[in-house]
């Protein structure tokens, strides 16, 4: 595992520890906090309880200042000594109560009048009521009554629903010269929840004439309780029995209502103490107080149940969570930084010099280490630097003696200094190797240059040949080029002539056969020419026998005539002869017009057999010339004939002859390229020789310009 | 990765982790802070005649704010939908209609008779508790079921005026009011009280949109003491011209016009009319919220502020603890409370739909201070 690492899990596992710590007394003090605040909230609840008790007991001092006022005593007095006189004072007043509460509700009977608008109840309104409204804004009572001894009412703030009140409670408690202090009630009159207080009216000699009971707002003595002594904004108080029914809340309420099935109710055990409920998606600490043990003035069937939210109440737990959460993150980070940066300034000056290290073991000695610290990572690296000047220095000496330069001397640092023992050594023997190295050197230049010389004169003579004999190359390959061209116009040529002998052939043939076409058709003709004399000779003949039929057709017309006469003559008896007569004359004149017609187409007949007997005499004349050119033809053939076969056998002897020229060629080019080849060979081979020459020249050249830089 | 990175990776990860667990409730705490908003929607005359009711709006967003700081109520925070109704009915009643679809909230809230009358059916019919602030017609609680109404009443206005009359021995009474549902009901309720102790009333009407009074003025001149009935600019007018045309009898008007608009200007000074105690100094109950309502807004705490604040802080006590739906706040409201708020202990008896708060006879003094008339009686 690398040191770095180490480090940061080292400060890491540090700072867990820290912020483990840290959360552990966090919710430890948060268990204290909370068992502290609900403490605290218990004495709230008692400060709550007692400050009530001391606004109530303000409340019933103030009507007991009220009691040995002059007027108060008189108007009471006055009232006690009118029902002294009266016989029967229960009736009385049971029929001034009837009066009373007979009364429709909003009018006012003279008997109110008198009490409400005598000079006490306005005076008691003035000074009890308004005040109190005048200096708080609100009242402080709202409803005084004044009582005589019999509890008849001498003066009253407001209208009272009853005039009676002997057989109150109050009025008993008073009337035993006690303080009374009731539940608080809910006024239907004032339409609001008020603690009914009542003080007896004493006169100087200490006896009981009246009383003075009213009505003090609840929110005068309990919402005003909690406005003073207020720690938090969500704090609300709950006034209830100790059945759990509402009597008083902060918060909307109902008066009665039964809250014992509460979860907060069920969580009230022993006269004071506190808890913690989850209402919804609230959590409120609650702390509770049983009244009886707070005085005469505080109702000892009452619990005070006060009630914070807990958000607000551990707010500054909550706060406080935040800020370790967040310190603890930032120690988190400044912890990781630090241990990055611990880790990083020893890891690395070591990984540099690692890197040095590394480099140094392969040669390169570039590297300095600029790392200047004044702990020991700083001496390992000035100790790593020394080390690296030391090296550097004999590389440089190495250096010089791979320049040549052997004139340095070596001076070793120490007798177990091996490097430098080492190269003082070697220096020493690199002088006299050297110095015969250069000799040699000299003497091989020399020898070289002239090697060089003689190969340079070899190769241009070797160029020159190798010229020659490319140019006579191309010239054998054009030669054989052409012989290949005439081999093949020859080889054209003795086909053509054998070809021609052929059609020579089938030429005279065709000859022989035009010939004795010709004579059969000299022989047809002839026949012709006979037969078509023989036709003009019977176109004669039936000439002839058409006259006669014509003489006779003329002959056979006048016996027609004769007859038709004879039958006319005959009369009626003629009559049958001259209608044959007729006939017979009609007979003579067709045959007459079909003799005409017949006369006229042989003439036409004859016509055509006499130019067709002149046609064939000049075709017999023209078919004789024809047989005469056709002989001729087939002499001139024949010798034609002849030649062609002269032709063909020459034109196949050339292009024997001609195949034979071209194999010459071929075989002559192959021997040129064969020896343009070695030519080129023998070319290259020389070059190479100049070049090695050349090579070695200045090899000997170079040895001499290395051996001319030592320094001996 | 190296054996060294993975195991570094490791530990780093644990220690996230760990730190995580350690602070883990905090974490959750804050993420439980989420649940569904309760709705309330709110119909109010932001501009128009009645756009002093602002101060309503701006008085519901301070006891939004303060709740839902203090962590809502049962943990939900309160999300106001607040619409214009421009101090007109119909308008109104689109504002409810397009705040119903979209939002469906859990109830809502309304200013002025006029317009929360018109809203009635539409509560009635969707079967959401309306709370009617600033409105003071009678007919807005009558026969109705999710209607409820947290300011004065023409009975409980009466009540205070005819402690004043009767104080001042006025037997002829000029009444000159608005002539809407919230004007007509009060001037009714009073002239009945007055004659029913043998005076005379003698009445005059205006509309809405008037500015000009000084023909009614002139009307009601011959009486021993004029009452105003109208909204704050209307009084304010109404003031001015009454003094102007010299009236010499007594001034009176209504309680919701105590507003620096009535109470600044000169001609106010000795004007009587009801007021609730919160206008005194030495009022504690008020005093954390007049701190910071002036503080927030820079203005006077008025009646018209306070009711706004003090209904959802109200609302917000009630439902402390309870389901909340749109049925479970009638039934709340139904069975009735007491209620110790800015005005006091106020309380709703069981079944009623009315929440009043007290009146006191008070006077504009000089400067516009407000005079409260103890040695008249009071309540």
């Amino acid at each position: 595992m690398k040191i770095s690492t180490k480090l940061i899990l080292a400060f890491t596992v540090l700072v867990l520890m820290i912020a483990g710590i840290a959360s552990y007394s966090f919710f430890r003090s948060r268990n204290a906090l909370e068992e502290t605040l609900g403490t605290n909230s218990i004495f709230i609840a008692e400060g709550y309880l007692l400050r009530m008790n001391e606004a109530l007991e303000k409340n019933v001092e103030i009507l007991q200042i009220q009691t040995p006022r002059r007027v108060l005593q008189e108007a009471i007095a006055a009232s006690n000594l009118r029902y002294r006189k009266l016989e029967d004072v229960p009736s009385h007043m049971d029929r001034l109560d009837k009066q009373w509460t007979s009364a429709t509700p909003g009018s006012t009977i003279p008997l109110m009048h008198d009490i409400l608008d005598s000079e006490l109840s306005l005076e008691l309104k003035k000074t009890l009521i308004n005040l109190y409204e005048k200096k708080q804004g609100s009242r402080q009572f709202e409803y005084v009554l004044v009582t005589n001894e019999y509890g008849a009412p001498v003066a009253m703030t407001t209208r009272n629903p009853f005039y009676r009140h002997d057989n109150e409670e109050w009025f008993k408690t008073v009337k035993k010269n006690r303080l009374f202090v009731g539940d608080v009630e809910f006024d239907e009159s004032f339409q609001k929840t008020v603690i009914p207080v009542a003080v007896p009216v004493i006169d100087d000699n200490g006896r009981f004439i009246g009383a003075i009971k009213a009505s003090v707002s609840a929110d005068g003595v309990i919402r005003k309780t909690l406005l003073s002594l207020k720690r938090y904004k969500t704090t609300e108080l709950l006034l209830m029995t100790t059945s759990g029914k509402a009597v008083y809340s902060t918060n909307a309420f109902r008066f009665h209502e039964d809250l014992s099935g509460k979860p907060y109710f069920k969580n009230i055990k022993g006269l004071s103490g506190y808890f913690t409920v989850e209402e919804g998606q609230k959590q409120r600490l609650f702390s509770y107080v049983y009244s009886e043990k707070f005085g005469a003035f505080i109702s000892p069937h009452w619990v005070l149940l006060v009630q914070h939210d807990l958000d607000e109440v551990l707010a500054k737990s909550f706060i406080l969570r935040k800020h370790i959460l967040i310190a603890t993150v930032i120690v988190l980070i400044l912890g990781i930084t630090i241990a990055v940066y611990i880790s990083r300034t020893i890891s690395k000056p070591l990984h540099r010099a690692r890197e040095i290290a590394l480099k140094m073991s392969k040669g390169d000695l570039s590297e300095r280490i600029s790392i200047r610290t004044h702990d020991e990572i700083g001496s390992l690296m000035q100790s790593l630097d020394s080390m690296i000047d030391t090296t550097k220095r004999m590389a440089e000496l190495a250096d010089r003696i791979s320049h040549g330069d052997l004139t340095g001397g070596v001076q070793p640092r120490s007798e177990k200094d091996v490097l430098g023992n080492a190269l003082a050594h070697m220096v020493s023997d690199l002088k006299g190797q050297v110095s015969d190295i250069i000799e040699g050197a000299n003497v091989i230049a020399t020898a070289t240059g002239e090697i060089t010389a003689a190969a340079s004169q070899l190769v241009a003579g070797s160029s020159e040949t190798a010229t020659s004999i490319s140019q006579t190359t191309a010239t054998v390959e054009e030669v054989k080029q052409a012989s290949t061209v005439a081999n093949e116009k020859a080889k054209e040529v003795s086909e053509v002539a054998q070809k021609s002998m052929l059609h020579s052939q089938r030429g005279q043939e065709a000859v022989k056969k035009v010939i004795e076409g010709m004579g059969s058709i000299k022989d047809r003709m002839k026949q012709l020419a006979g037969d078509i004399m023989n036709l003009s000779d019977q176109s004669h003949a039936i000439g002839q026998i058409i006259a006669t039929v014509n003489d006779i057709a003329e002959q056979t017309n006048l016996l027609s005539v004769n007859a038709a006469i004879e039958a006319m003559k005959a009369g009626e008896y003629g009559k049958g002869f001259s209608v044959v007569a007729g006939e017979i004359k009609s007979l003579s004149e067709q045959s007459k017009r079909a003799t005409t017609q017949v006369k006229t187409i042989l003439n036409d007949i004859q016509k055509a057999i006499g130019q067709a007997v002149m046609a064939t005499e000049e075709g017999s004349k023209v078919i004789e010339a024809g047989v005469r050119q056709s002989e001729e033809a087939g002499e001139t053939i024949e010798v034609l004939a002849q030649n062609i076969v002269g032709a063909s056998e020459a034109s196949t002897q050339i292009a024997a002859s001609s195949q034979q020229q071209l194999v010459g060629m071929d075989q002559v080019a192959l021997a040129m390229v064969s020896i343009r080849e070695a030519s080129a060979q023998n070319v290259n081979s020389t070059r190479q020789v100049e070049n090695s020459a050349k090579n070695l020249h200045e090899l000997g050249q170079r040895l001499r310009t290395l051996t001319a830089n030592y320094k001996l | 990765m190296k054996r060294s990175n993975k195991i570094l990776c490791l530990v780093i990860t644990g220690m996230l982790l760990y730190v995580t667990t350690l602070f883990l409730p905090a974490v959750a705490f804050g993420a439980s802070k989420k649940a569904k908003p309760i709705r309330v929607g709110a119909i109010i005359s932001l501009t128009g005649a009645a756009s002093t009711h602002v101060e309503v709006r701006d008085s519901l967003l301070l006891a939004a704010e303060e709740i839902n700081a203090g962590g809502g109520i049962n943990g939900r925070r309160i999300e106001l939908i607040i619409e214009d109704s421009k101090t007109d009915p119909d308008e109104g009643v689109k504002a409810f209609n397009r705040i119903e679809e979209k939002y469906a909230p859990d109830f809502y809230i309304s200013t002025l008779s006029s317009v929360s009358l018109a809203l009635l059916p539409l509560a009635e019919k969707h079967q959401v508790v309306l709370v009617a602030l600033v409105t003071a017609a009678s007919e807005i609680t009558k026969n109705t079921e999710w209607v409820f109404r947290y300011w004065t009443t023409a009975e409980s206005e009466t009540v205070p005026v005819m402690s004043m009359l009767k104080n001042l021995g006025v037997k002829k009474l000029g009444i000159l009011y608005l002539n809407d549902p919230f004007g007509i009901s009060v001037f009714s309720k009073l002239k009945e009280e007055f004659e029913k102790t043998g005076g005379e009333v003698q009445s005059v009407s205006f509309e809405k949109n008037d500015t000009v009074f000084s023909p009614q003025i002139r009307k009601l001149a011959g009486n021993e003491a004029i009452y105003t009935v109208g909204l704050v600019e209307h009084t304010k007018n109404a003031i001015q011209q009454l003094r102007k045309e010299g009236y010499n009898g007594h001034i009176l008007c209504i309680s919701g016009s105590i507003h620096p608009m009535v109470t600044a200007q000169p001609e106010s000074q000795g004007v009587l009319l009801p007021a609730p105690m919160i206008f005194n100094p030495n009022y504690v109950y008020a005093r954390d919220l007049r701190d910071a309502y002036e503080k927030r807004y820079g203005r006077q705490l008025t009646a018209q502020s306070a009711v706004g604040y003090d209904l959802l802080r109200m609302l917000a006590s009630l439902m402390e603890g309870k389901p909340i739906d749109r049925k479970q706040i009638r039934q709340e409201l139904d069975r009735g409370f007491i209620y110790s708020g800015v005005f006091g202990e106020i309380n709703l008896r069981p079944g009623e739909h009315d929440i009043t708060f007290p009146l006191h006879p008070v006077e504009i003094a000089e400067g516009g201070g407000i005079r409260y008339l103890f040695e008249s009686g009071g309540q």
